[in-house]
């Protein structure tokens, strides 16, 4: 079985190869997705296909008999469609052919490919897109196996490996660490110091993760009412600190202020009101929001920016530290793919012989019935029809030994394989 | 059935590093193909441990708490199963190397001190000694197994406190969860013991006709409860931080410690009147 032969193949361009501009270029949203599809089901060189698109790769997986074909035939298409010829320079886009294709894929559905690896929003777009192309009729049985394969490869990185745990980001680090301090975030109350962008995104990290009850404090009342709106919580404004730190198990401070906002003698007080149980406060301002003494008071864990960004570099270099673990996994499932191709290639062609006897046989069939009449008794009138089949389906065994006269060798390996294809005498 | 119980009980420290070992791979490694083998080993070591224990008592017509290494053995045994039961519930498997360490440090100590000659008391025979002596164990096990989460605890915490993020500080589970366990497994620990101490008074009374003698045990056990139980009340009306339920459960549980041992370097038995 030759790998490389698979007719399998995918054609794109990613964060990798190409830089931002390219890549919005290129980009495909879900009705050019559609077309593209359209186009590559009514094309003669194509079988299957899945079109992937998102912000750090375009990618076109197509299956076919003749995948050189295919992939000169989608390009070529391509350029006219976008108007652009990024997929025909080489500088920007990979082409990869047979095993290496299915490789490829696997790498991209586990995400050992993407640009924070690790990240498990690609194993979703890789989901959806090929969903689309299954609900468009653009898939075949070569690439619905090759997906499923897929799916296999990325549970088993998840499953043996830390790849995908630790956060990378430092928002959503914010909750890894209140993870470590409460058991379930469900019930905790978080209060939310500022109404900016820092503080609606770190709130939604946590929104997220179940927390369900926000306070927010802000300068200008109005800003804390509007994101306590979209986040179903309390707005207060800052004379009503009190009320806003009552029952709060995290804090989150983005302010702009330039002192601090929230201070030792304040949180200490607070202290003997909460009778001791932990609060964790996060601050994501510079210059920073809460008082750095704050962390002398028992149960109370404060974190800024500097310390959100170590985790971050920790979990990076921790899930740097999986891949080659992941490519393992990746590997296991490669050779079982292996496994699976060599039993499908032969089904296919047996498929493909039965076909061909099957056309044979039904051409001659009605060949002799147009010339047989129709009342006809006699045994001699279907000897032709013998005859014929014979003839056919003899025809191309002949043509082959005949073609092979010139070399002896190779004329003697056919002329065994017939002698033991047919069983007969030496 | 004495030979066959000897050799489990030699293999039986062999069996127990190699688990330690799996959990060691999980936990600094973190060797995720190794986590799915955690559950059945721990019922294959429970399994032997359980089958030697029993074949020891059959074989030498001995209770469970007759000796301290017995009772070592046996609280060896607790603190796997208790942890299994935990280790089911909330799957989480990164406090297995220290529950399994501890049980394979007190498990060695026993195997290589029992003594092998039997030997018999009227007592053995009586259920409520039974009940009485496998509450009490099951009592300390909870004590065992809350002190160590009151270690994890406190670990944990400073960990948060200092902004270490070490393999220990990624590994373990939230303080809240190690907290909870800490402090369910002393009031389980309290009430259990309570319960296995009463029946133990109530035992000296039906033999002795007196519900407290001065037996070096029976002294230490009671007050060992009584510190136990005096701490837990005062958690639970003055609502003391987590990390005093720590420390308190940890001194309880040194207290206790170095009262069995020294009691039992005075005394060969577990009751001198045996």
């Amino acid at each position: 079985m030759n790998l490389e032969k698979v007719p399998f193949a995918i054609i794109g361009l990613s964060h990798h190869t190409a830089p931002v501009q390219v890549r919005e270029e290129v980009a495909l949203n879900v009705e050019d997705q559609k077309i593209t599809l359209e186009y590559l089901k009514k094309s003669d060189y194509t079988q299957g296909c899945i079109v992937l698109s998102t912000c750090n790769r375009t990618e076109i997986y197509l299956s076919s008999e003749n995948i050189e074909q295919s992939v000169l035939d989608f390009k070529d298409w391509f350029s006219n469609y976008k108007q652009c010829d990024y997929f025909n320079n080489a500088e920007y886009t990979y082409v990869h052919i047979g095993v290496k294709a299915v490789e490829h894929f696997f790498k991209v559905i586990s995400s050992l490919d993407s640009q924070i690896v690790g990240e498990t929003q690609i194993t979703g777009q890789v989901k959806e897109a090929y969903n689309l192309a299954l609900e468009m009729h653009a898939t075949d049985s070569l690439i619905n196996k090759i997906f499923n394969f897929g799916i296999q490869a990325q549970k088993d990185v998840r499953n043996s490996t830390y790849l995908c745990a630790g956060a990378v980001s430092i928002s959503f680090a914010g909750v890894e660490l209140a993870e470590k301090i409460f058991n379930k975030l469900e019930d905790k109350k978080v209060l939310l110091f500022g109404a900016g962008e820092t503080a609606e995104l770190a709130a939604d990290h946590f929104s997220k993760k179940g927390v369900k009850q926000f306070h927010v404090i802000n300068r200008t009342y109005e800003k804390a009412e509007s994101l306590a709106k979209i986040l179903n919580g309390k707005a207060f404004s800052l004379d009503q600190m009190d009320d806003a730190f009552d029952g709060v198990d995290i804090v989150i401070s983005a302010t702009s202020s330039t002192e601090y906002v929230i201070t030792f003698d304040y949180i200490k007080q607070l202290g003997k009101k909460r009778r001791n149980t932990p609060l964790f406060l996060i601050d994501l301002a510079i210059p920073r929001d809460i008082d750095p003494a704050i962390e002398k008071l028992q149960g109370v864990y404060l974190y800024n920016l500097d310390d959100l960004q170590e985790i971050v570099k920790i979990n990076t270099s921790k899930r740097t530290k999986e891949i080659p673990k992941a490519l393992k996994a990746i590997d296991d499932v490669m050779q079982d793919w292996i496994e699976w191709y060599g039993t499908y290639s032969l089904s296919s062609t047996i498929g493909k012989l039965k076909n061909y006897f099957e056309q044979v046989c039904t051409n001659e069939i009605n060949r002799a019935l147009k010339a047989i009449p129709e009342d006809s008794t006699d045994p001699c009138d279907f000897d032709v029809l013998k005859t014929n089949l014979i003839n056919k389906l003899v025809r191309q065994h002949i043509k082959l030994l005949k073609k092979t006269n010139g070399n002896p060798d190779y004329q003697q390996t056919h002329i065994n394989l017939i002698h033991d294809l047919f069983e007969l005498e030496k | 059935m004495k030979t066959l119980s000897q050799i489990i009980n030699y293999a039986l420290p062999a069996l127990y590093f190699f688990v330690v070992i799996v959990y060691y791979q999980i936990f600094k490694f973190q060797k995720r193909d190794l986590e799915k083998y955690t559950v059945p080993l721990l019922l294959v070591l429970l399994l032997f441990d359980g089958f030697s224990i029993v074949s020891r008592i059959i074989a030498l017509k001995l209770m469970p708490l007759s000796t301290i290494f017995d009772a070592f053995s046996l609280l060896s045994f607790c603190v796997i199963f208790v942890y299994l039961i935990i280790e089911t519930t909330i799957k989480n498997k990164s406090t297995g190397l220290f529950l399994v360490s501890f049980a394979f440090v007190f498990k060695t100590i026993a195997a290589f001190h029992f003594k092998w000659n039997a030997k018999s008391s009227a007592i053995l025979s009586d259920p409520t000694f039974a009940v009485h002596a496998s509450l009490t164990i099951c009592g300390y096990t909870a004590l065992t197994v809350s002190a160590i989460y009151a270690v994890l605890y406190m670990v944990q915490e400073h960990n948060m406190k200092k902004k270490k993020f070490d393999v220990v500080s990624l590994q373990l589970p939230p303080l809240a969860y190690l907290e909870s366990m800490s402090i369910r497994s002393v009031t389980i620990g309290i009430l259990v013991i309570g319960i296995g101490l009463g029946l133990g008074h109530i035992q000296a009374y039906k033999m002795f006709g007196k519900f407290w003698l001065p037996d070096p045990k029976i002294i230490i056990s009671d007050l060992i409860f009584i510190f136990y139980f005096g701490g837990y009340i005062i958690n639970k009306f003055l609502k003391l931080n987590s990390k005093w339920m720590a420390r308190f459960s940890l001194l309880g549980y040194i207290i206790l410690l170095a009262s069995a041992i020294s009691v039992v370097t005075i005394s060969n038995s577990f009751h001198n009147f045996y």
